[in-house]
């Protein structure tokens, strides 16, 4: 077998980049070890945020990826639930409010929109939220999507083009590379497939498949984990989540730390989740950790309180060192490209992601500059 | 893990259910002076079999006077007024972990304690949950009127209300007839009882087994009495379609192989009220797989606990007895009970409980119990064919209603290679019930299945809901 593109991984990151190689006229074949979308995808709950991100690199690329979510679901006929029902961040102490009305300044200057909103006014936004809350801002840009969904239909849309193949249960052994260093296609156990481009997109397993081409990118697993309560009738609009601010003393720059993130689905069910954890966690489910993202929730969401919990999901959140993703060619391996490390963000940066991709392989320009995620950046510097 | 705020009582051995294993164990755990928690989300002991009606002597026991359930019955409630036992009814334990060496167990409370939730510590635990009925569905299972074996026996044996007028009893195994007889009891007509395989090689092959002689007699007095109420007992016969605009209306039946598939031109309608369908039980072993417990495919190829000899785990201090290790009946329950609660008696270094020949007793008791099971799957299997009766549009998963053509979808189109991306695609195992109605269904149409794979996806973190109060106060019983 032969293509312009082997993406590895069949998540919503190698989803985005074939539907984009496609469509930029390459032939892809798409390889996973397991099922479409069995990996993070799966786990976590199809967040598309701007509202959590500071600006820089990152802000630029979801602001650019939001765009293309809205694009890529007006193609699919909205195959895949995407709700662009808007972020409501709460503050819960007069500090934290301060500190949010600052940084969303610094986002409508990156070109967020954010709009503060009265205590008074959460109400209109959340009828149901705690009336002890002091205020927020509402960010109308988040949206949610149904990821695994949305990484099937992307792929069984890229299939329809005739351009796109899909080879779930297909594990990669060997990434081969000629005597310049350039990759060549990659061994299954079953065949040899030849591409003069290889991508990886396999996720927290970024790491593992960077090695089969013998070069190291240092992608580690987080795991995080997501409270499901019983169905409910639509009792909560948007995404909710209250904000802290732990202030780096050094840049006098404040890093947003999140709480529990509050919302519903289509389903009816509510979702707890956390969008960016700074803690890492057990293997085992941690009782004491779901004690408190109950207790966030319930105290956003009084009544929450009355509501069951009916299940948990988890999985590993592949994350950099730097908190940045890993997007483009990868220079110590000529054909080699890279589009993993997204963090908890890998739903919504997959579009932009998979754009740049097929812009990196098909040599057009690029929609924006992605020297910070250069897959190289780690070379030299000391990775604890 | 950040313990700290568990001050949860740390006792002994905690015992997951109190039916005939778990009543056997702590009577026999606290014989050996260890202290015992029972947790059991009925009202009363006895399970599903005794369903808290005062033990029967007739009841078929077999080995020492004072291992019978009857006296092991008698000594559970004395226990318990005299509080050596501990025993919490209308309680469930959602979730366990390990904790150092010891086990972590938290539990809910049942409807009328709401929010009351409680944290216990345990040196050992026994698993002793039981079983649920198995449903395979077909076009019109989803009809109200139609209900589980189990379902029937609990709403008339539970509140004396009969689930209709004429009610059909279809699937495999002598339940069928147990669920007849409780019918027809509290005066409900049964126009058939619709069997899928051939039950006449049960009474050749229970009655080979030392000590089996008395259940093909047990199995053999049912059918007469059945014969005497004039009830048909269909043989290689299904119901393939339950028919009923808002309830069920009629059933349509038809002949079928030995592979249950349907014999051409031999169905035809039976107008009922009622239908009650057991093809047999899947044991409850979410607790044991919160633990990564080892499991197996049992005799009826449903996923069981994977147990030594003295019904160890492989994870250390946790045993399983009844059910859970492999769906044998009561009285395999019973026996497996006594033998649990004297392996952790054992574990935790008591003295024995029972005499080296009562124990001796036991274990030839188990293993009788054992070949009657095995006689039982052998005759009573659940076969492939009835994959052939679930179109496109038959329900799978009724939470959720998910239909057989998406699960189908999921796979074909969307490239779905594991029950879990399956589950996920569609949301079938996703509602209320958390797949126990149709997870072991979805699995086998699905048809990947290794065991790990399946006991992977057969993990629920929480084996029933918990309110989202409850669990942020941490609140803890008095």
């Amino acid at each position: 077998m032969n293509a312009d593109v082997i993406v590895i991984g069949a998540g919503i990151v190698g989803a985005c980049c074939a539907h984009y190689c496609a469509q930029a006229g390459l032939s892809v074949i798409v390889v996973d070890r397991g099922s479409v979308a069995g990996g993070t995808t799966g786990a976590g709950e199809g967040n598309i945020l701007v509202s959590d991100k500071e600006p820089g690199p990152e802000l630029d690329l979801a602001l650019l990826s939001r765009e293309l979510w809205a694009q890529m679901a007006g193609e699919l006929g909205d195959s895949f639930e995407l709700d662009a029902k808007g972020g409501l961040v709460v503050a819960t102490r007069a500090a934290t409010l301060e500190h949010l009305h600052r940084f969303a300044a610094e986002q409508a200057e990156a070109g967020v929109i954010a709009e503060p909103v009265t205590a008074k006014g959460l109400r209109d936004h959340e009828p149901h939220i705690a009336r002890d809350l002091l205020g927020g801002v509402f960010y109308p840009q988040d949206m949610q999507v149904q990821p695994m969904l949305a990484a099937a239909r992307l792929l069984q849309h890229a299939r329809s083009t005739g351009r796109v193949t899909v080879l779930p249960e297909t594990e990669v052994l060997e990434i081969e590379r000629d005597g310049s260093g350039a990759v060549t296609g990659v061994r299954t156990p079953t065949e040899r497939i030849s591409a003069p481009h290889v991508v990886n997109a396999a996720g927290t397993w970024g790491g593992v498949v960077a090695g089969l081409a013998r070069v190291d990118l240092p992608i580690l697993p987080r795991r995080g984990f997501i409270l499901v309560t019983e169905p409910l009738p639509p009792m909560i609009r948007h995404k909710v989540y209250a904000a802290d601010y732990v202030a780096n003393v050094a840049s006098d720059n404040a890093g947003l730390e999140t709480s529990a993130v509050i919302e519903g689905t289509h389903s009816g069910t509510v979702l707890i989740g956390s969008s960016r954890e700074r803690v890492g966690f057990d293997k085992t489910l941690d009782w004491e950790v779901i004690r408190q993202e109950a207790q966030q929730a319930v105290a956003i969401f009084p009544f929450l309180a009355d509501v069951q919990l009916m299940r948990t999901y988890g999985g590993f959140r592949p994350y950099c060192p730097d908190h940045l993703p890993v997007i483009g060619p990868d220079s110590r391996a000529p054909g080699f490209l890279h589009a993993c490390g997204h963090e908890g963000a890998g739903i919504g940066l997959a579009a932009a992601t998979g754009l740049l991709i097929a812009q990196a392989i098909a040599g057009t320009n690029l929609a924006m500059d992605i020297a910070p995620f250069a897959p190289n950046r780690f070379e030299g510097a000391h990775v604890a | 893990m950040a313990m700290s705020d568990i001050a949860a009582p740390t006792v002994d051995v905690v015992i997951l259910g109190a039916g005939a294993a778990g009543v056997a164990a702590a009577v026999v755990a606290a014989r050996s002076g260890c202290r015992v928690t029972v947790i059991d989300n009925g009202p009363t002991p006895g399970g599903q079999y005794y369903r808290g009606a005062p033990p029967i002597d007739s009841e078929p026991s077999s080995g020492p006077r004072d291992l019978s359930y009857a006296e092991l019955r008698a000594e559970f409630d004395r226990l318990t007024g005299s509080g050596v036992i501990d025993y919490r009814s209308r309680r469930t334990a959602y979730a366990i972990s390990r904790h150092d060496d010891d086990f972590v167990i938290r539990l809910r409370g049942d409807d009328r304690h709401r929010g009351e939730i409680a944290d216990f510590r345990a040196r050992a635990v026994i698993v002793a949950t039981g079983a649920f009925d198995r449903h395979l569905p077909f076009p019109g299972w989803e009809l109200p009127g139609v209900m589980s074996g189990g379902g029937a026996q609990l709403l008339v044996k539970g509140s004396g209300v009969i689930p209709g007028q004429r009610a059909v009893v279809a699937g495999t195994g002598p339940f069928l007839l147990a669920v007849s007889g409780t019918l027809l009891e509290h005066g409900a007509h049964v126009p058939a009882i619709v069997e899928a395989n051939n039950p006449s090689r049960f009474i050749t092959r229970a009655s080979a087994i030392r000590g089996g002689l008395s259940k093909s007699g047990e199995f053999l007095g049912y059918v007469s009495r059945l014969a005497r109420h004039r009830v048909p007992y269909l043989h290689r016969h299904r119901v393939i379609e339950a028919i009923g605009v808002d309830r069920v209306e009629a059933v349509r039946i038809a002949r079928v192989d030995a592979d249950w598939r349907v014999v051409e031109g031999t169905d035809r309608v039976i107008e009922c009220d009622a239908l009650a369908i057991g093809y047999g039980f899947v044991a409850q072993t979410d607790l044991a797989g919160q633990l990564g417990a080892q499991m197996v495919l049992g005799a009826d190829g449903g996923l069981v606990v994977d147990v030594d000899p003295n019904l160890s785990t492989s994870v250390p201090g946790l045993f399983a007895a009844g059910e859970t290790t492999g769906v044998g009946g009561v009285e395999a329950a019973r026996v497996e009970g006594l033998l649990a609660g004297a392996s952790v008696a054992d574990h935790l270094g008591r003295p024995p409980a029972l005499t080296r020949r009562g124990l001796d007793v036991v274990r030839r008791d188990i293993a009788t119990w054992q070949g009657f099971a095995e006689a039982l799957h052998a005759t009573f299997p659940v076969r492939d064919g009835w994959r052939d009766q679930v179109r496109d549009d038959t329900m799978m998963c009724r939470c959720e209603e998910v239909r057989a053509g998406q699960v189908r979808e999921a796979i074909d189109d969307l490239g779905a290679r594991d029950t879990r991306a399956v589950k996920l695609f569609t949301r079938a195992g996703m509602g209320w019930c958390q797949g126990r109605i149709c997870s072991s269904a979805v699995d086998s149409l699905c048809g990947f299945g290794t065991t790990q794979s399946l006991g992977d996806a057969a993990v629920r973190p929480l084996v029933v809901p918990v309110p989202l109060g409850a669990l942020a106060n941490g609140q803890m019983e008095g």
